[in-house]
């Protein structure tokens, strides 16, 4: 059956609940956006289908063929990929009351973000039951769906054991362990990066000190010869010896690793962040996103999800027993003290505010 | 329209008559794009304005808190050096290569010009991409002062202020030398021959005959970078260094991060009115150039 997008503007005059002209003009543009969606989506009518948001890349490929279609197919559903979450989209499809996007992946100062701007639809937990299973905080409208973590950047072939900083304190002793160095040029991840580098304990990070954190960045400064924007970079930067140590994450080392780059990562000190997983408010879908939701969160998929995605971790505690020793090996424990774990409801109240702090510190000096 | 509506003509300069009388009949020929253009940029732009004056009703906060903060005039300042920076070293590249090409002959001048468009058509971030790898520690340019004359080149050439200026400058030189080329090309050649046989040596007939002719096309082409670049962020933000932050990449943080639409809205009518300021005080130069 063929989606007619004019048709369906008409059935549901989204003009009566909405105000003045921004919104109805917001409206025609959310309508001319998500028209090649719609057609590009082929047989799947509005009704029986999902559109999933991810970060794109190989990484959503290849979970889409390992949880995404085999879910979709139970719940009886078309499921559509689509890349770039991004908050500006979903608030303008959200306020214009048409929304293309069902399910999102975001990182957890998005996903919190979003919750506070009523951009999200509240978790159905009488559906999500497998979210009782949670190793880590339910939220109203989002839910954690997998850990990845990041540590200390090299190339091998550079800097051979000894050479290189595996703790934050060496990174920053840039005496002992003279080289180039690169940060990322968003505070979250690095402020708890210069805390740690500070002496603060994994276990003792929250609610970051930040002056203290800005202080320990002063003394690093000088010496980052880069200041990462895309998270590519983080990888091919090592991989082009433009830089020597940086903040990396272990699964984009991994994959860099089966190209035959050579780069590796000291993560016996790792910072470990959620991948988010929430609905959009108003989808036509609700039901079928929830069943999706809790799918995603139902241990044969955490399960094929960790042990298909090398670099990332179980969320749910019942999924750990089926893991491969592989994964396991390299799986951090999020129990030990040498293991951080970003604290995302903390980054959900203080982003904006220290977000701007830290463009303005990287502005002057 | 009728055509009662066009009186008549004052007796003034030819190029001002020209404009004191349309052909009202063939006005209607831009309707469609008059249309096209309030449709697509003056509503859209009028919903900014609004949006930047709205926060659960009428105020001017977005405003006050712009202009009371370092972080906006640091970035403006590192914004408008930039802008002018590579507007300049644009044009001073760019009229060279249009001079050069508009002494071509037609062959050549396609050759010529399909290497001025090469770069036109490539994507910026490709072109971002591209210069990290011909510029960076390990890159062609380095390696081959390197191995050619074993050069050791201290100081990087990209994530500096020097990295923005390369990947801009590519990025505007065809803005420059279209207009540029399409004014030398339409100077009346006798122009030039009347100077010469009036003894002129060839570096005056240059000055004081095709440059001077050429100011208005230099001022479209200072225009067009000037805009083009005042709203760059791409560029900035992967060749550049910490501190190579320009008003459009907060822009991008407002509406994007912060999801504060009425402070993003704000500080895009700011950058409207600094570009246009800068336009207004390059179309006075056009001006009084020609009087």
């Amino acid at each position: 059956m063929q989606h007619d997008p004019t048709k369906n503007s008409r059935r549901n005059p989204t003009s009566t609940v909405q105000g003045p002209s921004r919104r109805r003009f917001l409206t025609g543009v959310a309508a001319a956006v998500s028209a090649p969606a719609i057609i590009a989506s082929g047989k799947a009518s509005a009704a029986d289908s999902l559109v999933f948001v991810g970060w794109g890349g190989t990484q959503q490929k290849a979970y889409d063929q390992i949880c995404l279609q085999p879910l979709a197919k139970e719940i009886g559903v078309t499921l559509i990929n689509a890349y770039g979450p991004d908050l500006a989209k979903l608030k303008a499809q959200v306020t214009a009351g048409k929304v293309e996007w069902d399910i999102m992946s975001l990182t957890g100062a998005m996903a919190l973000g979003a919750q506070r701007e009523k951009l999200l639809e509240p978790i159905d937990y009488s559906i999500v039951t497998n979210a009782s299973d949670l190793t880590l905080p339910k939220h109203e409208a989002c839910l954690p769906w997998y850990l990845y973590w990041g540590g200390i950047g090299y190339d091998p072939k550079r800097h051979p054991p000894g050479k290189f900083p595996t703790t934050w304190p060496e990174f920053w002793d840039v005496k002992r362990f003279p080289g180039r160095r690169a940060l990322r040029n968003r505070p979250d991840e690095i402020l708890e990066v210069a805390l740690l580098a500070d002496g603060v304990q994994p276990k003792q990070l929250y609610p970051l000190d930040v002056d203290r954190a800005f202080r320990s960045l002063d003394r690093i400064k000088p010496h980052i010869t880069h200041w990462i924007a895309q998270t590519q970079q983080t990888v091919s930067l090592i991989q082009s010896n433009e830089i020597d140590f940086n903040y990396v994450y272990k699964g984009r080392v991994l994959a860099a690793q089966e190209e035959g780059a050579s780069i590796e990562i000291a993560d016996e000190y790792p910072l470990v962040s959620t991948t988010l997983v929430a609905v959009a408010r108003g989808t036509r879908n609700k039901k079928a996103a929830m069943q999706l939701l809790n799918g995603l969160l139902r241990p044969d998929m955490q399960a094929a999800f960790v042990n298909g995605l090398p670099g990332t971790g179980i969320v749910t505690r019942a999924a750990a027993s089926k893991l491969s020793p592989a994964v396991l090996k390299v799986l951090p424990d999020p129990t030990s003290p040498k293991v951080a774990i970003n604290n995302d409801d903390w980054w959900a109240d203080n982003y904006q505010k220290v977000a701007l702090r830290f463009k303005e510190w990287l502005l002057v000096g | 329209m009728s055509r009662t509506l066009t009186g008549p003509v004052p007796a003034s300069t030819l190029w001002q008559a020209k404009r004191a009388s349309p052909d009202y009949q063939k006005a209607w020929f831009s309707a469609p794009a008059i249309l096209l253009i309030a449709a697509v940029f003056v509503i859209p732009l009028a919903i900014v304005l609004l949006q930047s004056l709205y926060r659960e009703g009428f105020t001017l906060q977005g405003y006050e808190q712009i202009l009371g903060s370092t972080l906006f005039w640091r970035i403006l300042r590192t914004t408008l050096e930039i802008t002018l920076e590579a507007s300049l070293i644009s044009l001073l590249l760019g009229y060279p290569v249009a001079y050069f090409i508009s002494q071509l002959n037609r062959t050549q001048r396609a050759i010529a010009m399909i290497f001025v468009l090469l770069p036109f058509w490539t994507s910026i971030l490709v072109k971002s991409f591209a210069f990290i790898v011909i510029l960076g520690e390990q890159g062609i340019v380095k390696n081959l002062l390197r191995q050619l004359l074993s050069y050791e080149l201290s100081g990087s050439m990209v994530f500096n202020r020097i990295g923005v200026m390369v990947g801009m400058v590519h990025f505007l030189i065809p803005f420059c030398v279209f207009p540029i080329l399409n004014n030398l090309l339409a100077q009346p050649p006798e122009l030039r021959r009347a100077a010469l046989i009036m003894g002129a040596s060839r570096r005056q007939v240059f000055f004081r005959v095709t440059f001077l002719l050429s100011i208005p096309a230099i001022v479209a082409a200072a225009a067009m970078t000037v805009v083009l670049s005042i709203g760059v962020f791409v560029t900035p933000a992967l060749l550049g260094g910490r501190r190579d932050m320009m008003v459009a990449n907060l822009i991008d943080y407002y509406t994007r991060e912060a999801l504060d639409w009425n402070m993003a809205a704000a500080l895009s009518i700011m950058l409207l009115a600094v570009s246009g300021a800068l336009i207004w005080v390059l179309s006075r130069v056009d001006n009084a150039d020609r009087h």
